[in-house]
């Protein structure tokens, strides 16, 4: 019920969100095409849809996305509204055969003066994780959630290439179900400062500080953060951009019966542009991370990815990710439950995934696609199981 | 009604407390200004870090960027949709003619098109083929429309900073631009815990001693 009021709410605030930024746009002149309408359909076939091990269930799907972009220019303010809702009708699932997710994106940015600008971002998800049976038996009930993040920042330019930037975001997770919700639901504050120094045109060093307060419903999974870290941005000529940031993260748990963690972080991401036609993204990244897994407090997460975009003719593009994830949870730090888990409760879990894309573009406003998606999970604390996903769609510029 | 003038006076109120509401249109970079022109002034040109900080919003990249994003997230963004001057981004250069016209073209999706793309005049004929001109920066950005397929190929973020790291909570059926790569998130709650791991039934209390009645 409470996911059916948000979403709701989501649609009636877009609804007037579009119309008041119409008419606005109109009278002031906004600038541009303003107003920005997709339609994506597609027939998926799902091999796995429960995600078990065994006794797969398969599905065909119909997956109906429609995306509503409002892009403003009254430079220097910029103000940019994404509305997107899903539905996906499923042949082979029983009972609920459907699912109806809204995803709603605000930004704003704006800048004061040459040497001062601001950002706001708000990031709202709400979505339907269905329950899950096997052999007609219900072996989880659904999780559903409502989630939202409002992340803003201030950029003031000390001197010409020294700059501060003050930032800040509220992150709330919410369950559906009350048993969930229970032990699951959050809410993230996070602040911080970062000194950036431009070395020359190409290069960036910066100074990274920040707090983070990370609380659960459960307050036994409670924790704070503090980061000390360094980066540096760098462009090499036309075709490479890098970032690399590294540093220390100090973890505090609210439960006594766990220790403090104090453990390295660091992230690395590139894009380079191979040739006018091929552009490569790479990334890797670890860090100590909120749990999935309950009554852990807390996980190891190394995570890397790569992408590639090929356009193989001028109407034809060729996309294609991977990744794989390693999510390390170690006994030391499960909670003082009342639930009594095996003494060496904890281990890794991985997760390999890929994806390929073709898109054909029909015309200027009609596009067909062919998708494939694989999933692998291994895991000491769950079942394993792999999951493929086909899928051929439309995609509508309106 | 109410909602409307409460935009306005919003945006009002914004742009006159801001400094850049004095501040002319930018022009190209003096060689490629039009020559009847005075020459600009340093003030009034463009570099290639501001046109980046623009291109971003208006081609409906900020979603996918943290808010006020710095220039390495922008510059990145836009090579990654093919969107480039000729030389790459520099965020001192300022923005020229040749470069702007290069520019406007590829977020078109036209790139293709241009028989010499080595040539910057090239790219400014081909515009003209299509009946897009322009006089200054903030005409031809005004031109521009949001990309119609955009591109992010960060589908699984890695960043650890908290304060830009996505969370990757993503719908099911989330669509990752690029490729769909969602990330997976499927939580072993209490309730699963308590399924995976049955507990014994607590000890039962003794039972009363029988009592005889009188």
């Amino acid at each position: 019920m409470k996911k059916q009021v948000a979403g709701w709410m989501a649609m009636a605030v877009t609804a007037a969100m579009l119309g008041s930024v119409a008419s606005f746009a109109n009278e002031a002149g906004a600038g541009g095409n303003w107003l920005e309408v997709d339609n994506r359909l597609r027939l998926e076939y799902d091999d796995n849809i429960y995600e078990t091990k065994d006794n797969k269930t398969d599905s065909f799907k119909l997956i109906e996305e429609i995306e509503l972009g409002i892009t403003l220019n009254f430079e220097p303010t910029f103000l940019t509204v994404r509305y997107r809702p899903s539905f996906t009708w499923w042949s082979d699932r029983e009972p609920d055969d459907t699912d109806l997710h809204h995803d709603l994106d605000v930004v704003l940015n704006h800048r004061f003066s040459p040497r001062v600008s601001m950002g706001l971002k708000n990031t709202f998800r709400l979505a339907e994780q269905p329950e899950e049976i096997d052999r007609g038996v219900k072996l989880r009930e659904n999780d559903d959630y409502m989630y939202n993040v409002t992340d803003g920042n201030v950029d003031v330019a000390i001197l010409p290439r020294t700059h501060a930037v003050v930032g800040g975001r509220y992150s709330v997770l919410r369950y559906d179900r009350d048993e969930v919700a229970d032990t699951e639901d959050y809410d993230i504050a996070a602040g911080g400062l970062t000194i950036r120094q431009g070395v020359s045109a190409m290069s960036t060093v910066m100074a990274d500080f920040r707090y983070e307060d990370v609380s659960y419903d459960d307050s036994l999974r409670d924790s704070d953060s503090t980061y000390y870290g360094i980066g540096l941005e760098q462009a090499l000529g036309a075709s490479f951009v890098g970032t690399v940031r590294g540093g220390y993260q100090d973890k505090t748990y609210n439960d006594d019966t766990i220790d403090d963690n104090s453990e390295p972080y660091g992230d690395v991401s590139l894009t380079y542009i191979v040739s006018p036609r091929t552009r490569l993204s790479l990334g890797a990244g670890y860090s100590l991370y909120e749990a999935d897994v309950y009554p852990f407090a807390n996980q190891e997460r190394t995570i890397m990815f790569g992408s590639v975009a090929h356009d193989l003719t001028a109407k034809i593009s060729l996309f294609l990710s991977a990744s794989y994830q390693i999510s390390d949870y170690d006994s030391s730090e499960i909670i003082d439950t009342d639930i009594e888990v095996p003494e060496n409760y904890g281990g890794e879990e991985n997760v390999v995934q890929g994806a390929v894309r073709v898109a054909y573009q029909l015309n200027a406003r009609n596009s067909l696609e062919l998708n494939y998606q694989y999933m692998d999970l291994s895991s000491d604390l769950r079942d394993d199981f792999e999951r493929n996903r086909a899928s051929i769609g439309w995609r509508l510029d309106i | 009604m109410k909602v409307r003038s409460i935009w306005m006076v919003l945006a009002a109120l914004v742009w006159s407390l801001s400094p850049l509401a004095s501040i002319q249109s930018p022009v190209m970079a003096q060689e490629e200004a039009p020559a009847a022109e005075a020459p600009a002034s340093q003030d009034d040109l463009m570099t290639e870090a501001q046109l980046a900080e623009v291109l971003v919003n208006v081609l409906g990249l900020a979603p996918m960027l943290p808010p006020n994003p710095k220039a390495a997230d922008m510059f990145a963004i836009l090579l990654q949709n093919g969107i480039s001057p000729k030389d790459g981004w520099n965020p001192d250069n300022n923005v020229t003619l040749g470069n702007l016209a290069r520019i406007m073209v590829q977020s078109m999706g036209d790139a293709d098109k241009i028989e010499n793309p080595e040539d910057d005049a090239s790219w400014v004929e081909y515009l003209k083929s299509v009946g897009v001109e322009f006089g200054t920066i903030e005409e031809a950005i005004d031109r521009t429309e949001p990309l119609a397929d955009p591109v992010a190929l960060e589908a699984i973020e890695t960043s650890t900073d908290p304060l830009r790291k996505e969370s990757y909570i993503r719908p099911t059926d989330d669509q990752q631009l690029g490729a769909d790569l969602q990330p997976y998130r499927r939580l072993i709650s209490k309730s699963d815990l308590e399924r995976l791991f049955p507990q014994p039934e607590p000890p039962q209390p003794p039972p009363p001693p029988p009592v005889t009645p009188n």
